[in-house]
């Protein structure tokens, strides 16, 4: 840490020592506290500003302002590159990958042997997707220091990424062998476990990374992902996740918009050789979308059935577990049997909840707070749909059936293609 | 709490009760109502400082200056928002006229010492902090002072040759006037006379039983909680009471309790009314008592603690955030404080000393963080979780809340109900927010208006219980990292564990 937080400038206040043994032991909102004591006696200390502002990074509360202060010590000090490293990583922390590229370019460009600064672009890179850069980044950084964590551990998320599973093996051994403490390093041995399929060893690195940092949310969300993987629809979905983790954002819409046109041809070119064929593509293409979509849903079902692994469980993800990954189970099963006895409001109450799931999945498992309100209004829409089916069904001589219907189908469309394209979701 | 930090640098000795973004809500909330009250403007501004969110801070001084031109507090706000804008001539301009015309306002004396200083100009720094004194005491800034190597004698000397008074201890009056500043509190620390010619010297602090007041409460002095109490004494009262039945079973009396559990929730009240409990000496440390900014100092001051707390056994050492002082050293790495914590660890070893008659107590809300190697026998071998207050101690903290408050019909008992989970800073919460709401009123009214249950219950369920992101990080740890069974407590407190 001391080497992202720059050269220290030893002022000798007790507030910034204090500061940086409160920050060194993880009581963030205290040392944030004793820089401001330290920034109150010498405001425009550009070193100060820029440990204020790393420390702000890594505080819930005030992660949005570190920012600001950080852009105070770079307009202080310029030429300092460690102002810009700081501020790069605040930036890829804020989600600014590009910005956060060229800030760490101007750390490298005023000291081209930096090992940090080149850390910071591989993490910017990675914050980017770009896996490969993100790779020779830190393969740099480590070559001028073989000892810096941070890029060892870009180093082997940007190898996972990118799917090299032997180096990434070879590369995670000598990590854990140099320092078997680090949960990051678990962490990410985990993922490349979960990637080769070997479930138990997954689990083992994900829940070593928690015990040596139980609020390590990303390895809880590890542990979550082999717990699901206990069912076959999530361990094929895992495998086209990491299949579609490889490729850039742009092969990703290329590959999406391809088999789109693949399917439409498909059915087109069948539709007057034989329409049960045609009709056959068109519901496997639909149960692929569904799936993507739901998989992980119904994967979380199943983990709340295991009274230990749903521990592991958040509120929101119960619910989404229940509401999603049930309805999905629930009008699965109505489907099949309507099919089977013949029965079309079987199929339509079936579709309707289908129709629920995908909405409400886009808004429970978003993080956007516009799309959680857009996604959601579709989710309430289908869900209003679905009881106007049930109540069409059980009050005679309301007909309500093919209104729902279509308002329930023309929402699932929206939000698939809302949703292909990432419109208001984050996660 | 902050803006006492920040104080250092204003000279601003008046206390604000505002330690929070929330505080600055509230306080939005209070001026949309009534938005042209100049308090209220005052503290929001302050708040605005404390936040450094100065653009704001600048517009509310200024809203003040067009409701009262001639306030002195806004026009020195202004000054420092200028200065912390980077602004010095002009703010330095500003507070010089405000001195001028009013010569006997003491807070723009010590802010303009405080500028020049940071201008390096000492001598006028100097002298403005000494005008600043003369004029009041209550403006007095120790930490100033030690920037500019004034010494308390003679800044007595230099104020009774100005104000030709009596003579008196500057120190005295200075705790009088701050009893909930202990001896050896911050300002006490870096103040240092020994300090002043040799920069580079190597201060170190003496410490001795006068240092270290001994608790005036005692279990009777906390409602409720009568489990947690009931463990404390098996744990650590009856053994230090009965020392002699303890050695007959080659015990030995001692060694260390810690105290863990969220904030707010009482456990610095409960370790200090343990050690009233016990006649033995009693010596409370906070972080900063311990740290020094020379590189083996604290080590020093946390062994000359323990040797005094050994030489006036039977005693009582109690460390507060005890997490800061014995920090787990995988998160140190090649740290200098490695160092402080393999010291700490010897001392409760009592590697080189016998600890016989020397208990420890620890408390923190932060129990993760501490090494693990503190959880071995003979050092906090006995671990408390103290939860938050149970509904019987909640209604005690309301009735003592509610004391000299305009309250219509108390019900203390169903404010009590309605509050799980709430610590006593989240009462606390309750209480200044429904008095700010009431406040708010009562100006619009122009007459008092008292508070009622049905008020406060509507407030307490506005209140998000503290206590809660504790738990949920809590409930991390119990169920990844609970191989000892440390966090069991947690566990069957939150109902997943029987």
């Amino acid at each position: 840490m001391s080497s992202v937080q720059g050269q220290q400038g030893d002022t000798g206040e007790p507030d910034v020592r204090r500061a940086e043994h409160l920050e060194q032991i993880g009581r963030t909102e205290d040392a944030l506290s004793a820089y401001r004591a330290a920034l109150a006696i010498d405001p425009k200390n550009a070193d100060l500003l820029r440990r204020f502002a790393h420390c702000q990074m890594r505080s819930e509360k005030e992660a949005e302002h570190a920012l600001g202060t950080i852009d105070q010590a770079v307009a202080l000090v310029p030429n300092d590159p460690y102002n810009h490293v700081v501020r790069s990583l605040v930036l890829a922390d804020q989600r600014k990958p590009k910005l956060a590229v060229a800030a760490a370019e101007e750390a490298i460009a005023l000291e081209p042997e930096l090992s940090i600064g080149h850390t910071a672009l591989a993490n910017a890179y990675l914050k980017r997707q770009s896996w490969h850069a993100a790779e020779v980044s830190a393969k740099k950084a480590l070559s001028l220091d073989p000892d810096e964590e941070m890029s060892a551990n870009i180093l082997a998320h940007a190898l996972f990424c990118q799917g090299k599973q032997v180096e990434n093996q070879v590369h995670i051994s000598g990590l854990l062998h140099q320092d078997p403490e680090d949960p990051y390093t678990h962490y990410v041995a985990g993922l490349a476990a979960l990637q080769a399929e070997k479930y138990q060893k997954a689990e083992e690195h994900f829940l070593e990374a928690l015990r040596l940092n139980p609020n390590f949310d990303a390895a809880r969300e590890g542990l979550l992902n082999t717990f699901r993987a206990r069912s076959f629809v999530y361990r094929s979905y895992l495998r086209y996740a990491f299949f579609m983790t490889r490729l850039t954002s742009g092969q990703r819409y290329g590959l999406i918009i391809g088999l789109l046109l693949a399917v439409q041809l498909l059915k087109g070119a069948f539709r007057n050789v034989s329409p049960g064929i045609s009709t056959g593509i068109g519901v496997v293409y639909m149960l692929f979308v569904l799936w993507t979509f739901v998989a992980r849903s119904v994967g979380s079902l199943i983990v709340l059935g295991d009274h230990k692994a749903r521990r592991a469980l958040r509120f929101m993800e119960r619910l989404d577990a229940v509401v999603v990954g049930g309805g999905v189970v629930v009008g699965l099963v109505l489907l099949l049997a309507g099919f089977v006895l013949g029965q079309s409001p079987l199929i339509a109450l079936g579709g309707g909840c289908i129709c629920m799931a995908v909405p409400v999945v886009m808004a429970l498992t978003n993080e956007h707070p516009k799309g959680k309100f857009l996604y959601g209004l579709l989710g309430l829409i289908n869900v209003i749909a679905l009881s106007a089916m049930v109540v069409g069904l059980v009050v005679p001589g309301l007909d309500l059936m093919d209104s729902a219907r279509t308002a329930g189908f023309l929402t699932l469309i929206v939000t698939t293609w809302l949703a292909v394209f990432g419109v208001l979701y984050r996660n | 709490m902050i803006w006492a930090q920040l104080s250092v640098f204003t000279g601003d000795s008046r206390v604000y009760t505002l330690d929070s973004m929330s505080d600055m809500e509230s306080l939005r909330r209070a001026l949309a109502e009534s938005p042209e009250n100049v308090p209220l403007l005052q503290l929001y501004a302050q708040a605005c400082v404390e936040a450094f969110s100065l653009s704001e801070a600048r517009e509310t001084f200024e809203r003040i200056l067009n409701i009262q031109p001639h306030s002195s507090e806004a026009r020195l706000g202004v000054a420092k928002v200028l200065y912390f804008e980077g602004k010095t001539s002009e703010a330095a301009i500003r507070a010089e006229t405000l001195v001028k015309e009013k010569p006997d306002f003491a807070p723009a004396f010590v802010f303009l010492s405080r500028l020049y200083l940071s201008e390096n100009n000492k001598a006028l720094a100097e002298d403005f902090y000494e005008r600043a004194i003369a004029l009041s005491k209550q403006v007095a800034d120790s930490a100033l002072e030690k920037e500019l190597g004034l010494s308390r004698e003679r800044m007595e000397k230099g104020e009774n040759e100005k104000s030709g008074d009596q003579r008196h201890l500057f120190g005295s009056e200075w705790k009088e006037e701050d009893p909930d500043s202990p001896p050896g509190s911050e300002d006490d620390y870096f103040f240092d006379d020994d300090d002043d010619e040799d920069p580079f010297s190597n201060p170190q602090r003496d410490f001795s039983l006068a240092d270290f007041e001994r608790p005036k409460v005692s279990f009777a002095d906390v409602g409720g909680m009568e489990d947690l109490k009931e463990e404390i004494r098996m744990k650590v009262l009856y053994p230090m009471q009965n020392q002699e039945l303890f050695k007959a079973y080659g015990k030995t009396v001692g060694g260390g309790v810690l105290l863990y559990g969220p904030p707010g929730c009482g456990k610095t009240l409960i370790s200090r009314a343990a050690a009233g409990e016990i006649d033995a000496n009693f010596f409370s440390l906070g972080l900063h008592q311990v740290l020094d900014m020379y590189i083996g100092n604290s080590e020093k001051n946390l062994h000359q603690i323990f040797q005094l707390a050994r030489e006036k056994a039977p005693s009582v050492i109690f460390f507060d955030e005890v997490d800061a002082l014995a920090a787990d050293r995988k998160d140190l790495k090649q740290s200098a404080g490695r160092t402080l914590i393999n010291q700490f660890l010897s001392e409760m070893d009592g590697t080189d000393s016998n600890n016989e008659g020397v208990l420890v107590i620890g408390a923190t809300n932060a129990p993760w963080h501490i090494d693990p190697a503190f959880r071995r026998p003979g050092r906090f071998d006995r671990i408390i979780f103290v939860p938050p207050p149970d509904e019987v101690a909640r209604e005690s903290i309301v009735q003592v809340m509610a004391k000299d408050k305009p309250i219509n019909d108390l019900d203390a008992r169903m404010l009590a109900k309605k509050t799980k989970h709430f610590s006593g800073a989240d009462l606390k919460a309750i209480f200044d927010q429904g008095a700010e709401e009431a406040l708010t009123l009562a100006m619009k009214e122009g007459r008092i208006v008292p508070m009622n249950t049905k008020a406060l219950v509507k407030v307490a369920k506005s209140i998000v219980p503290s206590s809660k992101p504790w738990f949920e990080s809590a409930k991390n740890y119990a169920m990844y990292a609970n191989q000892s069974g440390f966090y069991d407590d947690v566990l069957s407190f939150l109902g997943i564990k029987k």
